[in-house]
C-alpha cells in the first residue's frame, strides 16, 4: 500500500544565495520531487516604466542601467536605438562601431557572471566564479577608462556615444581580445567543459523542448539552448552587426548543460565580433549634435536588441512631446521565467537551484 | 543581402482574416474587436503565410479615452512581425480576452499588465498581482494615477510620514486616495495633461541652455 503524505511547501528566497538577488520561489514537494513552483517577485520593483513617462529620452538612459545591471550597455543600446528610429536620427559610423564593441564586451562580462554563478550552483564552489570575475573586472576597467563608471554606465546617447574612446582603449582592448581572453577561455574550457561534476549536475536537468521554448516566449541562450537558431543580431541587425561575421551557437537537448555551453560559445563569438569591429573602427565624430531634449514625432515603435539574456524590447508610444507617453520594457529575464515551472516540475530541490541558475535572471530586470 | 525583420502591415493581416471586421486598420497595426481577438490571433498564428508562432510582447496603453492591449508577434522561420491591438471593454474597469490559450508565454505578461494597468484578462488561469501586493491601491501605469489637479504629479510626502505643515500640499489629504475612497477632485483628473507642463518646462530650459549634449 502506498503511503499518502501531505505535500510539503518549501520556501526558497528572497534572501537566498542561489536566487541571485531577491527572487522567491514557493516549491511544493512530494518527497523530494517538485510538484509545483510558484514564483513571487516584485521585491525590487521601482516602477521604471512610470518614471520614464515623466522624463525625456536622454534622462531615461540611466534607468536602463538599473534594469539589467549586469548588462547596462545593451540596455543603453536598446533605448538609444528606439529613440533614434523614432526621431529618424542616423548615428555616426564610429559611434555604431563603438556601440558594437561595448555591447559585445558587456555580453562577455555578463556571460562571465552567468557561467561563473552557474558552475557555482552546480557545486564548483567559488573558484571558477572568482576566475570569471577576474575577467569581468578587466572589462569593467575598460568601461571605467572610457566613461568613468563600471556598472551603471550611462554611456550611449541618442545619435552616438557620450565620449570618444581614450587613446589607451584600443591597444588594451586588442591585448585582451587577442591574447588574454582566448588564453583564459582555453583554460576554462579545459577546467569546465566536460567536467564530470557539472555534467552530473546539469545534463538532462531542466529540459525545455524547442516547441515549449517558443510557446513560452523564451529568448536568448534559453531559446538557443533548446535548439532554435534565433539571434536578433542576425535576424534583425542593428548598428553594424550586419557587417560582422559570427556564428549563432545552439544546443540540441535543451537542458541546463546546453545553455551553459551556448553561453560559453557566445563568449568566443563576442571576441570574434570585437576583433572585427576593432579592425574596421573608422575615425570621425563619436556623436551627432542633437538637442538635449528633442521632440519625438508622434507614433509608436517596437525595437529590440539581443541582450545577454535575450530579446530586450522597447515599446514606446510618443505623443509629440520630448517625453515618452508610454514606455514599456520587454524584459527578457522576466519573460524567460514563463518556462520556469515547465523546467522544474519532476526534479529535486537541488536541481531547482541549477535550473534557476541556467536561466540567468537579473532581478533588477525581472521587477523593473 | 540585407536581412531585416519584415513588418506585416495591418492591411496584410486583415486580408488573412476573412469574416473578421477590424475596428481600425493602418499600415503599422490592426485593431480588432475584443470578441474576435483570441480567435483571430489563433488564425494568424496557424496561418502558414504569417506563421506567428512567437509572442514578443504584450502590454497595454492608456490613451485617456480607452485602454488598448497591444501585442507584437513574430515568425521565427519567416522573420516577420505584426502588431495587433484590441480595445478593452471599459475604461474604468477594463477587461480584455486572455491570450494564454494561444501563446502560453502570455501568462506572465498578462499578469504584469493586470498589475500595472489594471486590465482584467478574462479566462487567464492565474490572474493575480505580480510586482505589487494584493490590496495595493490603484494601478500605477494608468494616466490618472496619483494626479493632483493643477499640481505636480505624485504625493507631496511619503505616505506615513508625519505632515509637518498640518495640511497637505495641494489641499488633498493623501489618506483619501490611499484608502480607496474617491478623492474630491475639483475637475476631471484626465483633463490635466502633465506632458504639457513638462514640455513647457523643457522648452524654457532649451532657450536658456545651448544645444548639444554636455556628455
Amino acid at each position: 500500500m502506498a503511503i499518502q503524505a501531505e505535500p510539503l511547501v518549501v520556501n526558497v528566497g528572497p534572501q537566498h544565495p542561489s536566487t541571485h538577488g531577491v527572487f522567491r520561489m514557493k516549491l511544493t514537494l512530494d518527497g523530494e520531487l517538485i510538484q509545483d513552483v510558484e514564483m513571487i517577485v516584485g521585491y525590487l520593483h521601482r516602477s521604471i516604466e512610470k518614471l520614464a513617462e515623466e522624463r525625456t529620452w536622454t534622462q531615461n538612459i540611466p534607468f536602463m542601467d538599473r534594469t539589467d545591471y549586469l548588462a547596462a550597455m545593451t540596455g543603453n543600446q536598446a533605448l538609444v536605438l528606439a529613440a533614434e528610429r523614432m526621431m529618424g536620427i542616423q548615428p555616426t559610423e564610429r559611434a555604431m562601431y563603438i556601440r558594437v564593441i561595448m555591447a559585445e564586451l558587456q555580453r562577455f562580462a555578463s556571460h562571465c557572471m552567468a557561467v561563473g554563478t552557474f558552475v557555482n550552483d552546480c557545486g564548483a564552489w567559488q573558484t571558477p566564479l572568482m576566475y570569471m570575475l577576474r575577467e569581468r573586472e578587466k572589462i569593467l576597467d575598460l568601461f571605467e577608462m572610457t566613461c568613468g563608471a563600471r556598472i551603471t554606465l550611462n554611456y550611449m546617447r541618442i545619435g552616438g556615444v557620450a565620449f570618444d574612446l581614450p587613446d589607451e582603449f584600443v591597444p588594451t582592448c586588442r591585448y585582451l581580445v587577442d591574447e588574454d581572453f582566448p588564453r583564459r577561455l582555453e583554460e576554462y574550457t579545459r577546467i569546465l567543459i566536460g567536467n564530470e561534476i557539472i555534467i552530473a549536475r546539469s545534463r538532462g536537468i531542466g529540459v525545455l523542448s524547442a516547441e515549449d521554448a517558443i510557446n513560452a516566449s523564451a529568448s536568448g541562450p534559453l531559446l538557443r539552448g533548446s535548439g532554435v537558431a534565433w539571434d536578433i543580431r542576425k535576424a534583425d541587425p542593428y548598428d553594424v552587426y550586419d557587417r560582422m561575421e559570427f556564428d549563432v551557437p545552439v544546443g540540441y537537448q535543451g537542458d541546463c548543460y546546453d545553455r551553459f555551453l551556448v553561453r560559453f560559445e557566445e563568449m568566443q563569438q563576442s571576441l570574434k565580433i570585437i576583433r572585427q569591429a576593432l579592425d574596421q573602427l573608422p575615425g570621425g565624430p563619436e556623436k551627432v549634435d542633437i538637442p538635449l531634449a528633442p521632440f519625438v514625432p508622434a507614433g509608436e515603435y517596437y525595437g529590440r536588441v539581443e541582450s545577454p539574456r535575450g530579446e530586450l524590447g522597447i515599446y514606446a508610444v510618443s505623443d509629440g512631446s520630448p517625453t515618452p507617453y508610454r514606455f514599456h520594457i520587454r524584459a527578457p529575464s522576466y519573460i524567460n521565467l514563463s518556462a520556469l515551472k515547465q523546467m522544474m516540475v519532476g526534479h529535486t530541490v537541488a536541481d531547482a537551484v541549477v535550473i534557476l541558475g541556467s536561466i540567468d535572471i537579473v532581478v533588477g530586470e525581472v521587477d523593473r | 543581402m540585407e536581412v531585416k525583420t519584415r513588418h506585416i502591415s495591418g492591411h496584410e493581416a486583415a486580408q488573412r482574416l476573412p469574416g473578421v471586421t477590424p475596428i481600425e486598420v493602418d499600415e503599422m497595426s490592426i485593431i480588432l474587436a475584443p470578441g474576435d481577438f483570441v480567435e483571430a490571433c489563433r488564425t494568424l498564428r496557424d496561418d502558414p503565410e504569417l506563421d506567428l508562432q512567437y509572442l514578443n510582447s504584450l502590454t497595454a496603453v492608456d490613451t485617456m479615452e480607452r485602454i488598448e492591449v497591444v501585442i507584437h508577434a513574430q515568425s521565427l522561420a519567416r522573420n516577420q512581425m505584426v502588431r495587433i491591438k484590441t480595445v478593452a471593454e471599459s475604461y474604468e474597469s477594463p477587461e480584455a480576452p486572455s491570450l494564454v490559450s494561444v501563446w502560453w508565454g502570455a501568462q506572465l505578461m498578462e499578469r504584469e499588465t493586470y498589475d500595472l494597468m489594471g486590465v482584467r484578462f478574462i479566462d487567464n488561469p492565474d490572474l493575480r498581482r505580480i510586482f505589487l501586493w494584493e490590496g495595493f491601491p490603484g494601478h500605477p501605469l494608468r494616466k490618472d494615477y496619483l494626479r493632483v489637479p493643477g499640481g505636480d504629479p505624485g504625493w507631496p510626502y511619503f505616505p506615513g510620514e508625519p505632515n509637518k505643515q498640518g495640511t497637505p500640499a495641494h489641499g488633498q489629504p493623501w489618506t483619501q486616495e490611499l484608502s480607496g475612497a474617491p478623492a474630491t477632485h475639483g475637475e476631471d483628473p484626465r483633463d490635466v495633461r502633465k506632458h504639457d507642463d513638462i514640455m513647457r518646462n523643457i522648452t524654457d530650459d532649451l532657450e536658456r541652455t545651448s544645444f548639444g549634449d554636455p556628455g
